[in-house]
């Protein structure tokens, strides 16, 4: 057994934007999940969460780097292979709703990932399926119901069943929580803590919501623009972070106590386009930090304390 | 305690009971609420999704779907008029000119087949007739105002070609193109990142104090609403279960609602793996409202009155302290 159950190697990602342009959505990217570790991926919508959380399920396949699970690095294995490792790492997408098949009812939905599994007969199938409703929350009496019929908090209940029905390892959840009123937050992440103890998950959670990462997560990745900013534990991140770009993310949350961190401002109206990203550190157009050096020389993402690690010409100590 | 400006407000409301008639029943989306918003002020209308909020919002303005119906005994008053009263024709010089609303979703509550800058120039064609090009013009200067990066350019696009805050940030100057009293906001930040939304905010109150404007925020955010609202007022199946000085509620909870909608709110000093706290149950049915409190069922602090006696919204010792609890949690929270 690999002690890193994930880890993901120089990531680049381009996608054709017309134009003859080119979009490096993600550039560079390395990090590593150890096994039943929760890493939180943040930064701002456009940033390239997603994109990495598809390149890592393989939905399509990356454009350079190396994604290694459990040894294997995925964007090497055969078609087969990798049909034969899916179970074991699952998606639950942002937007519940729309990521259930409108036409299946809930049964369904749920045994059909078993179907990746082997040949399971359909009463062995059901009764797992039934098992799963039952740990989730939902009564296993609705299981002819179709997703309209659910609200937005117990279709994300039904898709977290359906990611956890091949009994996987990785549990990759894409804003798992933030089309979400609180209360109803509240329970989704209290009911994914359970299942992460429970099934021994390890996790990549992302989300724009700092708070929440706060709550969920052991170790936290922010990026900005496509590269990473800044790395460390969940709690050092939000006591001693080092990058400005935190800094920013952090002061912006609204706060019932106000007054946390001092505000920093920075110009939200100018998100450079992923198409011409800024020379050197991509973020300096709208640091409050930046001087010449920071358009010249890109920063190189380094260890600046152990396990906390961070790109920035400047950071602040 | 906050010194409450003297004389009429500018905006009341009293008894609102909005209904939308469904294949499911009457959905009583607003039941009996008043309230008033002097000028200058921000008022934070609070609460989860399907409490009424929106519908609220857009009762005022008659901008309800056509299945839903404002009670007869229900006032709004704007500034000596009473908007329910009145003709569409009347309630189209007032609308966009006097009261502004900005919507949830910058992209559909834009027209996506109309250049910004003839969208912002609409609003003072019809309101102040003025000259195309002069309204055109004006519209660059307006776009600079509430921050956006080259305007000259902005005004010949399209909605499609904006950014989320972008599309928000234009949405905010058609609104406040005619220099309203009174804006509404309807959750105008939901859809965008926390940075863009501080920026966003910051600029609304801006704004705000430059016009001495009068401005409702409706937001499912409680820490929003505690930056920025003078009062607010918390919804619970389209009813007020609190109302109060921002200060003060954020202090002293009353209603055990508030409570527990404030303690399902994840902390940033929680370490991590925290279990949160969270409210039981769902929130009941608008077609079928139970008897007694609306929060009962889901209260950890029931008792048989509740469930047998609606709880009126009143106040015990502070006057503009309001809450519909007949058990309200005491002290500091």
């Amino acid at each position: 057994m690999e002690k890193n159950l994930l880890q993901v190697q120089d990531l680049t990602i381009r996608f054709n934007a017309g134009r003859k342009q080119r979009v490096r959505a993600v550039s560079n990217v390395s990090f590593k999940i150890t096994r039943g570790e929760t890493l939180g991926l943040v930064g701002e919508s456009g940033c390239g969460k997603s994109t990495i959380a598809r390149a890592i399920m393989q939905l399509p396949r990356p454009t350079s780097g190396r994604i290694i699970f459990n040894g294997e690095d995925l964007t090497q294995v055969s078609k087969k292979r990798l049909r034969q490792l899916r179970p074991r790492f699952q998606m639950v997408f942002q937007d519940s709703i729309s990521s259930l098949n409108p036409r299946r009812n809930i049964i369904d939905t749920l045994t059909a990932p078993l179907n990746l599994i082997g040949k399971i007969n359909y009463g062995e199938k059901r009764r797992l399926a039934l098992e799963m409703m039952v740990s989730v929350g939902i009564d296993p009496r609705a299981c002819h119901l179709r997703p309209f019929q659910f609200s937005g908090g117990q279709c994300q209940r039904i898709q977290i069943a359906r990611a956890l029905m091949a009994d996987p390892e990785l549990l990759i959840c894409d804003e798992p929580v933030s089309s979400l009123d609180v209360s109803v937050q509240a329970q989704i992440i209290n009911l994914l803590e359970t299942l992460r103890k429970e099934h021994g998950l390890t996790m990549l959670f992302i989300s724009h919501d700092l708070a929440v990462v706060k709550n969920v997560c052991d170790r936290v990745v922010v990026m900005y623009l496509g590269k990473l900013c800044e790395e460390a534990s969940s709690e050092k991140l939000y006591r001693s972070h080092h990058h400005p770009y935190t800094r920013a993310l952090l002061s912006a949350i609204p706060n019932l106590d106000t007054g946390l961190l001092p505000r920093v401002n920075i110009r939200a109206g100018d998100i450079p386009s992923p198409v011409d990203p800024p020379s050197g550190c991509r973020f300096r157009t709208r640091c409050p930090r930046a001087e010449k050096r920071c358009a010249q020389e890109e920063p190189v993402f380094h260890e600046i304390e152990p396990g906390h690690w961070v790109a920035c010409h400047f950071p602040i100590l | 305690m906050i010194r409450r400006p003297a004389g009429l407000p500018l905006l009341s409301i009293q008894n609102l009971e909005t209904t939308i008639v469904t294949d499911h029943g009457i959905v009583r989306a607003v039941n009996h609420i008043s309230f008033d918003l002097h000028k200058g002020r921000t008022l934070g209308i609070v609460g989860e999704s399907g409490s009424g909020k929106s519908i609220l919002s857009k009762s005022i303005l008659k901008l309800l779907p056509k299945n839903a119906h404002v009670s007869c005994k229900s006032r709004i008053f704007f500034d000596g008029l009473e908007l329910n009263k009145m003709s569409s024709k009347t309630l189209n010089k007032i609308r966009g000119k006097r009261i502004a609303m900005i919507f949830q979703d910058p992209m559909s509550s834009l027209n996506p087949v109309m250049t910004i800058g003839n969208q912002i120039a609409e609003s003072w064609i019809h309101h102040f007739r003025m000259k195309k090009n002069r309204a055109q013009n004006r519209s660059v200067g307006l776009l600079k105002s509430v921050g956006i990066a080259n305007p000259e350019q902005r005004v010949r696009q399209y909605p499609h070609q904006l950014s989320g805050g972008m599309r928000q940030r234009v949405a905010i100057a058609i609104a406040l193109a005619c220099e309203p009293e009174l804006l509404i906001a309807d959750e105008p930040t939901t859809a965008l990142d926390v940075t863009v939304q501080a920026d966003i905010l910051d600029l609304l109150t801006q704004r705000q104090a430059e016009k001495n404007m009068s401005m409702i925020l409706i937001t499912h955010d409680l820490g929003v609403a505690a930056g920025r609202a003078d009062d607010i007022i918390v919804m619970y199946a389209g009813r007020i279960v609190e109302q109060a000085p921002a200060g003060q509620l954020f202090s002293t909870m009353r209603m055990p609602y508030t409570h527990a909608l404030m303690n399902s709110i994840p902390r940033l000093e929680n370490p991590p793996h925290t279990k949160q706290n969270f409210i039981e149950g769902q929130s009941p049915d608008l077609t079928n409202l139970p008897g007694g409190c609306s929060f009962a069922p889901r209260c950890s602090r029931v008792r048989k009155r509740c469930k047998r006696e609606e709880p009126p919204l009143s106040f015990d010792s502070r006057h503009d302290h309001l809450f519909a609890c007949w058990y309200p949690v005491c002290g500091a929270n």
